[in-house]
C-alpha cells in the first residue's frame, strides 16, 4: 500500500473514568486505560481485522473511530484520527454526523437490539438516504428496496414492509449491512458482525461481505475475536492485547509466522477441525 | 434526598417522641370559651381549635397515629402481597391463575369506594382497625409486582442452576428467588406509604378514620372543617405535614427505585 | 455357548449409563392477539440416544435446534411432553420431587454463561457449598474443606470463597461453575455450551481441565455446543441435531471423517479455517 492512507490513527488513547462499569482487569479504583497509545492506518480499498480477546480494547477503538463512545470514556490529549484528510477528533459535531453513516459506516454486533423493533426494516434503511440529503421518500425507499435485495435478502421488496422480528438473526444482520452501505461509505467499520450468529450463517454472511467489498471497492476495519473469520476475510490483521497492538501484519504472515508469542499463542487456542489442519 | 430523609426523618421522631415533647395534652380543652380558635401565638404556636386544644401537641401526637397507621398498613399490606404473589409466581400453574384473577377482580374495585362501603358497614373503627383495613385493601397491587418479579427472578439461570444443584424448593426460593424481589419490595413499600397516609387523612377528614378526639392528621383538619377559613392555622398545619410526609416519602422512593435499576442493569 | 455371550451382553448393556427414548418436548401455541394461534413448537421431536458410563456425547447443532431443551429435558430442569429418559435403570421423569432431587447429587450441570449462572449476591464459597449443604455431604469445617478442596481442584485459590463473582474473570467464573457442579461428585455432568463463551485461549484451558477431570474421575459428559471444532477436543461420540431431531449420530472419528447427512456436511464446511493459505468449498444445506 503507497500513499496516503484512508484512516491514520496515531497514539489513541481512551481512558475509563473510575468505577465505570465493568472495567475488572485493571482493578480498583482510579481511571482504567482500555486504549493505550494505538496506532495503525487503513488504506482505501483493504479489509484490515483488529482482533483480540475480550477486555483488550478493540471496540473501544472502534467508538473512539466513530466518537460514540460511553459517558464515562475520554480520549487522551495526545490521540489523532485522520479520516479522509480531516482531523476528527477536531471536527463539529455537525460536520462528525454528516460523516457517520456516509462516509464511514458501521456494522453492529447484536442485529436484534441494534434495529428499532417498530419501525420497517425498509423504513431503517431508507432512513439513512433520508438522513443524508435524499429529498425523495419514494427514491429513498427505491434504493434501500435495491441495497436490501443486493444484500441477498430474497423478496426484498416484500421483506422491506416487515418488522425486525419477523426475520431470522442472519437476515436481519443483511439488514444492517444495506443500512451501513447505503450511502457507500469510504469505510466500515464491522464490530463482530458475525458473532451471535449460526456457524452457517455466519459463512454466508462473510461470504457477501466479501462480494459486497470487492464490489464497491470500501474499506473494512473488522473487530472480531475469531482467526477463523479473519483468515477468511481479511488482508491484514492487528492483534491487541490489553490496550495494545502486539502485532501489525499481512494475515499469511500472521498465520504463518507469527512475531509475538501472544499471537502464537492466540493461535494454538483456536479451535479447528483436524481436517483443517 | 438529604433533605427528604431529614423531614421523615423528624416526623417519625416527633411521633415517637410525641408523649414526651407535646408542649399539652392534645385532648385537653382546658378553658373552652377564653382559649378557642386561637391564632399561632408564643404559647400556642400553631394556635388553638374550637374545643381549644393545642393544635401543635395534636400535629405531633397526629403524626403517631398517622404515621403509625400508614407503616402498619403497608407493612401488612407488602407482607400479604409478597406472600400472594411469590406464591404465585413461584407455583405458576392453576394457583397462579386462581390468585391473579382474584387479584384482578380485588383491583377491578375503586380502593376509596371499596373503603367507604366498609366503614360504612361496620362503624367506626380504633386505629389497629383502620389499618388493616388499609393493609388488606392494599396488597393487590403488590402481589402482581412481586409476582412478576418472582417469575422473572425464576427463569434465572442461577436459580435453575441452584435447583440442578440438588437445593429443596424452598431453599432455592430462600436463597436465591426472594433476596432478588427484595429491593423491589423496598421501593414499592416506600412509594405505598405514599399512597397510605393521604388516604387515612382522607377518610379521618371525613369522619370515617380515626375518630376524635384521638387526633390524627386527617382528623384535625376535620375540626375545622366547618368555617376553614376563620381558622386557617387548624388546617394548614396538618395539612403542611402531611404534604410534607408525602413529598419526602416519593422522594426517597423515587431515588431508591433509580439506584435499583442502575444496579440491576449493572447485573445485567 | 450361552454362557460365554451371557455376561458379555450384560457387560455391554451396563455401560449404558444414561438414556434417552423418544423424547419429545413441544412449547405451547402463542396466542396472537388477533388471528389464530401458533401451531405448538416442537422443540424436541422423538429424539433417542444413549451415553455409555465414561463417554463424553456431544450434541452439535445451531441455535433453537433443540439441544439445549433436550440437555435440560434430561436433568428434568423442563418437564418434557412425552418420553423416557432413565439413568443406570432409574426413570428420571416418573420420579417423585424428593427422590428426583436427591438423584441430583450424581447428575449436574454447567451452564453457558457465568455470568448469569452463578448468583451475583452470593460468595463464591456459599456458591460452592450449596449443593455439598443440600445433599448433606458434609457440614461446618468439614464442609469448608471440600469448597476449598472443589475450588483448588478447578484451578482457583481456597482463599478465592470469600469473593463475590464479579471479582472473577470471565473463565474464572466459569471454574467457579464447574467447582459448584463438581462439589457433589457426579457421575453424569451435562455442559450446555459450557466452554462457548469463553476467550479462545481460556476456552482451551477450560477444555483441558474438563477432560482431566473426566479422566481422574471417570465422569461421563454430555457436551451440548454449536463449534463442531470445539466438540472435536471432547467428543467421543457426536449427534447432529437440526430442528428439532438427531440427524446423524456417530463416533467422533467417523462423523468427522465420513458425515453422512448433508447438514453435517454443511455444518463441517461452515466451519472458518484458521488459515488465509487454505479456501474451504462451502456446502449448503436446505433442510429437506
Amino acid at each position: 500500500m503507497t500513499g496516503e492512507p484512508l484512516l491514520d490513527v496515531r497514539d489513541l488513547v481512551v481512558t475509563y473514568a473510575g468505577d465505570a462499569g465493568d472495567a475488572g482487569d485493571a482493578g480498583g479504583a482510579g481511571d482504567v486505560r482500555a486504549v493505550d497509545g494505538v496506532s495503525f492506518a487503513v488504506h482505501a480499498g483493504e479489509t484490515v481485522a483488529l482482533v483480540g480477546e475480550s477486555g483488550c480494547g478493540k471496540t473501544s477503538v472502534a467508538w473512539a473511530l466513530m466518537r460514540v463512545m460511553a459517558p464515562a470514556a475520554r480520549v487522551g490529549a495526545g490521540s489523532s484520527v485522520t479520516f479522509d484528510g480531516a482531523d476528527l477528533f477536531a471536527l463539529e459535531e455537525r460536520a462528525m454526523r454528516d460523516l457517520r453513516g456516509r462516509k464511514i459506516a458501521m456494522i453492529f454486533q447484536e442485529p436484534a437490539s441494534a434495529l428499532n423493533p417498530v419501525m420497517k426494516v425498509g423504513a431503517q434503511v431508507a432512513e439513512v438516504a433520508l438522513l443524508h440529503g435524499e429529498r425523495s421518500k419514494r427514491a429513498a425507499w427505491d434504493k434501500a428496496v435495491a441495497m436490501l435485495d443486493r444484500t441477498g435478502i430474497a423478496d426484498a421488496a416484500r421483506r422491506a414492509h416487515q418488522y425486525p422480528h419477523e426475520l431470522s438473526g442472519g437476515m436481519r444482520q443483511r439488514v444492517l449491512i444495506a443500512m451501513a452501505l447505503m450511502m457507500r461509505p469510504a469505510l466500515v467499520i464491522a464490530d463482530e458482525p458475525t458473532s451471535a450468529l449460526d456457524v452457517t450463517v455466519q459463512a454466508q454472511i462473510l461470504d457477501l461481505l466479501r462480494d459486497l467489498q470487492r464490489e464497491t471497492g470500501m474499506a473494512v476495519l473488522f473487530i472480531t475475536h475469531d482467526f477463523g473469520v479473519v483468515a477468511e476475510l481479511c488482508s491484514r490483521a492487528i492483534v491487541m492485547r490489553a490496550g495494545k497492538i502486539v502485532e501489525d501484519a499481512p494475515v499469511d504472515e500472521i498465520f504463518h509466522a507469527p512475531k509475538d508469542p501472544y499471537t502464537a499463542e492466540l493461535l494454538r487456542a483456536v479451535p479447528r477441525l483436524a481436517a483443517d489442519r | 434526598m438529604k433533605l427528604a430523609i431529614g423531614t421523615l426523618a423528624l416526623f417519625v421522631f416527633v411521633a415517637f417522641a410525641a408523649p414526651k415533647i407535646a408542649p399539652y395534652d392534645p385532648r385537653a380543652t382546658p378553658q373552652s370559651e377564653t382559649q378557642k380558635n386561637m391564632p399561632p401565638t408564643a404559647a400556642h404556636p400553631f394556635g388553638t381549635d374550637q374545643y381549644s386544644r393545642d393544635v401543635l401537641s395534636r400535629v405531633m401526637w397526629g403524626a403517631r397515629v398517622s404515621l403509625g397507621v400508614a407503616a402498619a398498613a403497608v407493612l401488612l399490606a407488602l407482607t400479604l402481597g409478597a406472600a400472594v404473589g411469590a406464591l404465585a409466581g413461584y407455583r405458576g400453574g392453576v394457583t397462579d391463575v386462581i390468585l391473579m384473577r382474584l387479584v384482578d377482580a380485588f383491583l377491578s374495585v375503586p380502593r376509596v369506594l371499596l373503603l367507604l362501603v366498609i366503614v360504612a358497614s361496620t362503624g367506626s373503627l380504633s386505629p389497629a382497625g383502620i389499618a388493616l383495613l388499609l393493609g388488606f385493601t392494599g396488597w393487590a397491587g403488590t402481589s402482581r409486582l412481586v409476582r412478576g418479579e418472582v417469575r422473572r427472578m425464576k427463569e434465572r439461570d442461577f436459580v435453575m442452576a441452584s435447583r440442578a444443584m440438588g437445593s429443596p424448593e424452598w431453599r432455592v426460593f430462600v436463597t436465591h428467588v426472594f433476596p432478588g424481589v427484595m429491593p423491589q419490595l423496598l421501593v414499592t413499600g416506600t412509594l405505598a406509604l405514599a399512597t397510605v397516609i393521604p388516604l387515612e387523612a382522607g377518610l379521618s377528614f371525613l369522619g370515617l378514620g380515626i375518630q376524635p378526639p384521638t387526633a390524627s392528621w386527617g382528623g384535625i383538619i376535620n375540626d375545622a372543617a366547618s368555617h376553614p377559613g376563620d381558622t386557617w392555622w387548624v388546617v394548614l398545619f396538618p395539612g403542611l405535614a402531611i404534604v410534607c410526609t408525602v413529598l419526602s416519602v416519593n422522594t426517597i422512593g423515587e431515588r431508591l427505585r433509580e439506584k435499583l435499576d442502575l444496579r440491576e442493569r449493572f447485573v445485567q | 455357548m450361552i454362557d460365554s455371550l451371557g455376561p458379555k451382553i450384560e457387560d455391554r448393556s451396563s455401560k449404558i449409563h444414561v438414556s434417552v427414548d423418544h423424547l419429545t418436548h413441544e412449547y405451547p401455541a402463542r396466542h396472537a392477539l388477533f388471528g389464530a394461534p401458533s401451531a405448538p413448537t416442537r422443540a424436541v421431536n422423538d429424539v433417542s440416544f444413549a451415553i455409555a458410563r465414561g463417554e463424553t456425547l456431544a450434541l452439535v447443532g445451531e441455535s433453537g435446534c433443540g439441544k439445549t431443551t433436550t440437555g435440560r429435558a434430561i436433568l428434568r430442569l423442563i418437564e418434557p411432553s412425552s418420553g423416557g429418559v432413565t439413568f443406570d435403570g432409574i426413570d428420571v421423569l416418573g420420579l417423585a420431587r424428593e427422590p428426583l432431587r436427591k438423584l441430583r447429587r450424581r447428575m449436574q450441570v454447567v451452564f453457558q454463561d457465568p455470568n448469569t449462572s452463578l448468583d451475583p449476591r452470593m460468595r463464591v464459597g456459599l456458591t460452592v457449598r450449596e449443593g455439598i449443604e443440600a445433599h448433606e455431604i458434609a457440614e461446618g469445617a468439614a464442609a469448608d474443606a471440600r469448597v476449598a478442596r472443589a475450588l483448588e481442584e478447578v484451578g482457583l485459590r481456597a482463599s478465592d470463597a470469600a469473593k463475590l463473582p464479579h471479582e472473577f474473570s470471565g473463565g474464572q467464573r466459569q471454574r467457579i461453575a464447574i467447582a459448584r457442579a463438581l462439589a457433589v461428585e457426579p457421575e453424569f455432568v451435562v455442559l450446555d455450551e459450557a466452554v462457548s463463551a469463553l476467550d479462545v485461549t481460556v476456552q482451551a484451558q477450560v477444555l483441558a481441565l474438563l477432560m482431566q477431570l473426566q479422566r481422574d474421575r471417570g465422569l461421563t459428559y454430555l457436551f451440548i455446543a454449536h463449534n463442531l471444532a470445539v466438540v472435536e477436543r471432547i467428543a467421543t461420540r457426536v449427534a447432529v441435531m437440526y430442528l428439532g431431531r438427531i440427524v446423524e449420530i456417530a463416533d467422533a472419528a467417523k462423523l468427522y471423517a465420513s458425515p453422512q447427512h448433508g447438514y453435517t456436511k454443511a455444518l463441517l464446511s461452515a466451519v472458518p479455517v484458521p488459515d488465509p493459505r487454505v479456501r474451504k468449498k462451502r456446502l449448503t444445506w436446505d433442510g429437506t
